[in-house]
């Protein structure tokens, strides 16, 4: 009862504060207030989460669809060492969020809030789905405010095709999903287009008004909300099959992270953070490791919000940075070390493309939280004491979820228990990484290496805009051949044609017939 | 008291009534509206061959009726898809209590509904055909009033509901004469020649569905959108009927054959059209083209099967949604062609950003007629994916293709209408019951979504009685 009550609490009370959030804007309250409603809404949610953390496993059915023979399947949630661990992160990412939007001075901040609550809740959603069908409920809620999002403000018509662009392929992937039983792949490419691989985080590569908060958790809750479903493969092996998924996401992974370490600033390089630490957690489920899944799962959201939502360089940065170079890294004994596990024992090609994947991942994080911030905190000194709460609840929960019983957390979920030993390669690879990295640090400083910019052509291949501008003259070609055949159908002629058309499919219909 | 006089006879004498008061909407609307809500009254609570006691009066409720030789036969288990057309024509009659209709809007939707429900309990079955005609000929006459002239896509909507009727009709008479000879098979080629034309033409199918977006974009949105949602539903039912009279029919891979490729074909088709429009009226045409090709994949998963009442059930679940889509949409359409120049997408820019609530509507019957997650129509849409999934992929693919074709046809639309063109200037023109009728029908639309036992299994357990 009371573990049902954390879980429903959970989701319910950042939707819940979003509703209390839209009567307050309706009545014109003050805005300490609506903020105040938004933050409360979060911090009960965490509340609600940790409090979970001691019924784990749970599971509730909430009602039963009918009729049975159709629906197999009916909304469920579940709490178990793979939500919970992601969904307590998503929820401190939305609190931080919320925090360090209220240091901005943007006019639209509480449009902002609304948005973080409504992702928040409807992630949590998704992240606890106890079936398929859940999942895909919560994916399609989350896509529906995604949209609405972007369609309210204002943009260009290039954009808005892309906003539509990107969300049809996200509905695809969520019709292609029910085929996912017994076809994993059919899961790849849906997890795939819902991360926006393709088309390629189209609607965000130029949103310049949507910088760091609510454009912070837009792009992280639908990567987030993949998480738990891909530890579940891995526990389950159920890419085991698929070999040459390996080469496709490698692929990616350095495909986005070579423009992840090229992008000009932080938030023009946001989507590429995404795809590529997402491809990790990917490689991770394929390779049947359900803890390294969760781990990278973590850094997406943790580390991406670091680099994301700060905005300021002083004392305090300095910690932050270390925070985030060591989670990355995989150091030992830190809270994600999990994440190695997806280096095996025995050396490879496989493996060395994904250290230096790994590698180009540190080099931008390092580049860009070097880089100086272009938004400062203005204001009295409360913001600047927020801004740093909202880094200093991010650390915390990043230390419960990793020192908070990890292993038992996992173990709650896992269908075998959590593997113990590690090669020597786990314990030193972080190292490794760090030594490469302050060396390409240090010969940058030297001057040793050539500029890491690309030339103009490089630069287009990467963007893949050759291929979009195909794919733009297809779909125009494909619509002058239908719209001539529509002609003839609706001409003048149309019936003449019709009674062709019929006895073409007559014989359609016998050849199939003769083929039984 | 008579089913078939109180469900068949009396609507179509009132709508002759109707049509003498035409002249004062106000009035028409509202008595049409509370004659369709008696008539849906009288369908839910009144049992059929049953004692019935309203104070000291008794009565009992006959099945049938004789007319000139043929029967009409409207049983207590037939009461379901009595109800559901009644319920259609009362939802859109009260919703054209806060619109511009046409002047013929009431009179001849009551007379279509009692039509419909005509040619579905007329024995013998195959004289539905006629009565299907006579449905469509009503139509016609609608979408003359509505636009003042014979559109080429209307005389291709006669022509091709003409040339089904004597198809049908003499298939059916050959099927009584090949019943008792079922290995009679020159017979039995001849019939299935005459019932997959007869079908195709029908149902619209391909390559006789080029008048429905021709028309879509001719005639009113919110008068076409009861139209064609009727008339192809009454025609599925009665191809449905016409089938269940052999059960060789049924099992024939012939006919399974037919229902899957045209589905594939429609749906296919319906998808690519939605994608490519560039007029709200002709994406609804398209959009149901894609609903016509669904409905076809779901009889082909039901004929073949031992027991395929399940899937023909689900028809009476796929209808509800969809009729509650195409009347939010048409509703919706309906205002932004009051007012703009009309319904092309290039004359509809920010429109939407004057009836936020329609436009809202439009949003959600969009989605449902997709079949997104979280709409009315998911549930229905799930189900037959996973079931071509499982029988034959390319098929459900082909489903999917559909549905994303009219979901960015869909969203095109609705980038368009909310596209800024000055925020300051976007004052609302929506009125207060305008309002309330869309905010009813898009919280319908999302109940029904997520919690189906309650809103649609009723009708799914409806269209099990009615496929007895």
């Amino acid at each position: 009862m009371i573990a049902s009550f954390f879980l429903v609490g959970a989701i319910l009370a950042p939707l819940f504060s979003f509703a209390l959030l839209a009567l307050l804007r309706f009545r014109k309250a003050r805005i300490g207030l609506q903020w105040l409603v938004s933050y409360l809404g979060a911090m009960f949610a965490w509340l609600c989460l940790f409090g979970l953390r001691f019924f784990l496993p749970h599971e509730l059915a909430m009602w039963r669809w009918q009729p049975q023979n159709l629906f197999p399947l009916s909304p469920a949630l579940l709490a178990d060492g793979f939500s919970w661990p992601i969904g307590l992160i998503l929820v401190s990412v939305g609190g931080a969020v919320l925090l360090t939007e209220a240091t901005t001075q943007a006019e639209e901040r509480v449009f902002g809030w609304a948005g973080n609550l409504l992702l928040v809740g409807l992630g949590l959603s998704a992240i606890f789905a106890g079936n398929q069908l859940t999942l895909l409920l919560a994916w399609a809620a989350t896509d529906l405010v995604e949209l609405a999002i972007w369609l309210s403000r204002p943009a260009q018509a290039q954009l808005r095709e892309r906003v539509i662009l990107a969300f049809s392929s996200r509905a695809f992937a969520v019709m292609l999903s029910l085929w996912g039983f017994g076809n994993p792949w059919a899961y790849v490419v849906s997890i795939l287009l819902r991360w926006g691989v393709f088309p390629f985080h189209l609607p965000y590569l130029e949103s310049p008004d949507l910088r760091r908060g609510l454009g912070t958790i837009i792009r992280i809750v639908p990567p987030l909300t993949t998480i738990p479903l891909l530890a579940r493969f891995a526990d389950l092996a159920t890419f085991s099959s698929l070999e040459w998924i390996r080469l496709i996401l490698g692929v990616i992974a350095l495909l986005a992270l070579i423009q992840w370490v090229l992008s000009a600033d932080v938030f023009e390089s946001r989507p590429f953070w995404i795809i590529g630490v997402a491809s990790f957690a990917f490689y991770a489920a394929v390779l049947g490791r359900p803890e390294a899944v969760l781990a990278w799962g973590g850094v997406l959201a943790v580390c991406g919000s670091f680099l994301f939502l700060t905005q300021v360089r002083d004392r305090f940065w300095l910690l932050t940075f270390g925070f985030v170079v060591m989670l990355l890294l995989g150091l030992p004994f830190t809270p994600f070390w999990d994440l190695v596990r997806i280096y095996p024992r025995r050396w490879s090609m496989e493996t060395l493309f994904w250290m230096l994947s790994h590698f180009l991942l540190i080099v931008g994080a390092g580049r860009f939280f070097l880089q100086k911030p272009k938004g400062a905190i203005e204001g009295e000194p409360w913001t600047q004491f927020l801004h740093r709460f909202a880094l200093i609840g991010l650390i915390g929960s990043v230390l419960i979820v990793g020192y908070g019983g990890w292993r038992s957390v996992l173990e709650t979920a896992l269908s075998r228990p959590y593997t113990q030993g590690r090669s020597w390669l786990e314990y030193f690879i972080g190292f490794g990484l760090m030594g490469m990295s302050l060396l390409m640090a240090l010969m940058l400083r030297w001057r040793s290496l050539p500029s890491l910019r690309l030339s103009e052509r490089w630069r287009r291949w990467f963007s893949m805009e050759w291929l979009y501008g195909f794919l733009r003259w297809a779909f125009r070609q494909v619509g002058i051949l239908y719209q001539q055949f529509e002609a003839v159908l609706e001409g003048r002629g149309g019936i003449l044609w019709a009674i062709v058309f019929t006895f073409v499919l007559a014989r359609v219909f016998l050849f199939f017939r003769e083929g039984q | 008291m008579n089913a078939p006089i109180l469900w068949i006879l009396l609507p179509l004498v009132f709508a002759v009534g109707l049509l003498l008061i035409a002249r004062w909407q106000r009035l028409c609307r509202a008595v049409g509206s509370a004659f369709a809500l008696l008539l849906t009254a009288s369908a839910l609570l009144l049992p059929v061959g049953e004692i019935v006691q309203l104070g000291i009066v008794s009565f009992e409720i006959q099945p049938s009726w004789v007319v000139l030789g043929r029967r009409f036969v409207i049983d207590e288990l037939d009461r379901p898809y009595v109800l559901l057309i009644y319920l259609v024509v009362t939802f859109w009659f009260i919703g054209s209590l806060s619109q511009t209709t046409s002047l013929l809007f009431i009179p001849l939707g009551m007379a279509l509904g009692g039509t419909l429900i005509a040619a579905i309990f007329i024995k013998p079955f195959y004289y539905g055909a006629i009565l299907l005609l006579f449905a469509a000929l009503l139509n016609i006459v609608w979408f003359v009033s509505d636009e003042n002239a014979l559109d080429l896509g209307i005389k291709r909507y006669w022509i091709f509901q003409t040339l089904a009727m004597p198809l049908l009709v003499l298939a059916g008479w050959l099927i009584g004469g090949t019943e008792a000879n079922p290995g009679d098979i020159p017979a039995a080629a001849l019939i299935y020649g005459l019932l997959l034309l007869g079908f195709s033409l029908l149902l619209s199918n391909v390559p006789f569905q080029s008048w429905l977006p021709a028309v879509a974009q001719r005639v009113k949105p919110y008068s076409f959108s009861l139209t064609i949602f009727l008339t192809p539903f009454t025609a599925l039912v009665f191809v449905l009927t016409f089938l269940r009279q052999a059960s060789w029919l049924l099992s024939s891979p012939w006919i399974v054959l037919f229902f899957s490729i045209q589905g594939f074909l429609m749906v296919i088709l319906g998808g690519i059209g939605a994608i490519y429009h560039r007029h709200i009226g002709r994406w609804m045409g398209y959009a149901l083209m894609k609903e016509i090709g669904l409905s076809l994949l779901l009889i082909g998963l039901g004929i073949g099967l031992s027991d395929p009442r399940p899937f023909f059930a689900m028809l009476f679940m796929q209808i509800v949604p969809r009729g509650l889509a195409l009347a939010l949409g048409g509703f919706a359409a309906n205002l932004y062609a009051e007012q703009g120049k009309g319904l092309g997408l290039q004359q509809l820019v920010g429109i939407g950003r004057h009836y936020p609530v329609a436009t809202l509507g439009y949003f959600l019957a969009v989605l449902t007629l997709v079949g997104f997650p979280l709409l009315a129509s998911f549930p229905v849409h799930l189900t037959l994916w996973q079931a071509w999934f499982q029988r034959f992929p390319p098929f459900a693919f082909a489903a999917i293709f559909g549905s994303v074709g009219v979901l960015i046809g869909g969203l095109r639309s609705l980038a368009v209408l909310v596209r800024t063109v000055d925020p300051m200037q976007a004052s609302n023109l929506e009125s207060r019951p305008q309002k309330l009728l869309i905010l009813v029908g898009s919280v319908l639309l999302l109940l029904m979504g997520v919690f189906p036992q309650w809103f649609l299994f009723p009708f799914y357990q409806m269209g099990l009685a009615f496929f007895r």
